[in-house]
């Protein structure tokens, strides 16, 4: 699970919140933070055609793009991949 | 109807009003605010912010505004819910009028803030994140190599057009029927930078694409292959209300201040998102601290 966030993006300090406390309740998956602010970060949200933030992508494939999204956004989210 | 005189009425409780009125009140000046919305601005809408000073953890938009509130009540500022509908100036006396009624004081000090607009044309809600952007300082890295439209009259948009150009390939600078709103430092670099065209005169009809963006549609019937459009355009509220006024504004609407926060008429001060300067919540309440000092200097002198 990816969440593409930069540090001037006004949305992505709640995203993250959100991210994280989903990771909290997932230890057993694995769930990175891109920092598009960085050249590997923008290279990675382009290899994966990401084009605002923040984002979330699930195994590589773009789930919810933009704000507002919720935890059950996200839960629905990870529950979809999973399935 | 309330004939009291208030030394400074501030219009807008946003950051910068409420930060005016932290200073008026605590001076002991008779202070009124006036909200029509609701108490905090733009702020509220911002869901965690980390570049206020002194939140080292970081703070919610609305737990932010609410602590304004709370400070600026603690010295006895007088905060009412009332839309400002005009302004009149009557030298040493200024008078706001409100759905409610009117209020009177010696000072105004304007605070009422941008609204952000969407351009509001067929495929912008469509393609939103997916090629259509509001902030270009947030995802125009993801349009290097490629080419995007600025939407947007004001200087924030001409400026974007700048920082954007420096990656994609190719930026349409796209400011709208009447042009951009003054003469920005940022245009003449703007026309002599190669990856930037200035398309003044055409409007954008529709965003069209199919998964994502892939060009726009232009009033002169032309069509433009794009990979991005970013939609920066902003109004300053009440504009009218104070042109009619005679408070003098740029072609966006954008107040025009002095360096002390005052306007072209005596007595009243403009701060923070309506002067177009900054667009945050430390640059806001910076100039809401200026107007207020300068309009406490002006209080002493009406008897």
């Amino acid at each position: 699970m990816e969440l593409f966030c930069s540090p001037v993006c006004p949305n992505c300090p709640a995203a993250r919140r959100l991210f994280n406390e989903a990771a909290g309740r997932h230890p057993g998956d694995e769930f990175v933070e891109v920092n598009t602010y960085t050249e590997a970060g923008i290279e990675r949200g382009m290899s994966l055609k990401v084009m605002a933030v923040p984002t979330v992508a699930v195994d590589g494939e773009i789930k919810l793009v933009g704000w507002p999204f919720d935890e059950k956004d996200l839960e629905q989210a990870i529950a979809q991949a999973k399935a | 109807m309330a004939e009291d005189i208030y030394d400074v009425i501030i219009v807008g409780g946003g950051p910068a009003g409420l930060t005016a009125a932290l200073y008026a009140a605590r001076h002991n000046l008779k202070t009124l605010v006036l909200e029509g919305v609701k108490v905090g601005g733009r702020a509220l809408d911002a869901h965690w912010v980390d570049n206020y000073p002194g939140f080292p953890e970081g703070i919610s938009g609305p737990d932010l505004m609410q602590r304004f509130v709370d400070q600026v009540e603690r010295f006895g500022a007088e905060v009412k819910h009332e839309t400002v509908i005009g302004f009149s100036d009557f030298g040493d006396l200024k008078m706001v009028s409100t759905r409610q009624g009117y209020h009177q004081a010696k000072a105004v000090i304007i605070a009422t803030g941008v609204n952000r607009k969407q351009l509001s044309v067929p495929g912008e809600n469509e393609f939103k994140g997916r090629g259509v952007s509001y902030c270009a300082v947030c995802d125009g890295p993801f349009f290097k190599g490629k080419k995007v439209a600025i939407v947007g009259e004001g200087r924030e948009a001409a400026h974007d057009a700048e920082i954007i150009a420096e990656t994609a390939s190719k930026v349409y600078a796209i400011p709208g029927k009447r042009g951009y709103s003054d003469d920005f430092p940022e245009l003449q670099r703007m026309k002599e930078n190669p990856r930037i065209e200035i398309l003044e005169g055409r409007e954008i009809k529709e965003i069209t694409g199919k998964d994502s963006v892939q060009g726009v549609k232009l009033d002169d019937g032309s069509h433009l292959e794009l990979d991005g459009v970013f939609v920066i355009l902003e109004r300053v509220g009440t504009t009218g209300i104070l042109q009619e006024a005679g408070v003098a504004t740029d072609a966006g609407g954008c107040i025009l201040v002095d360096d002390t926060g005052m306007t072209n008429i005596r007595g009243v001060y403009a701060a923070g998102d309506c002067s177009c300067w900054g667009m945050q919540i430390a640059t806001a309440t910076g100039m809401g601290a200026r107007a207020a000092l300068s309009a406490m200097k002006h209080v002493k002198t009406v008897k």
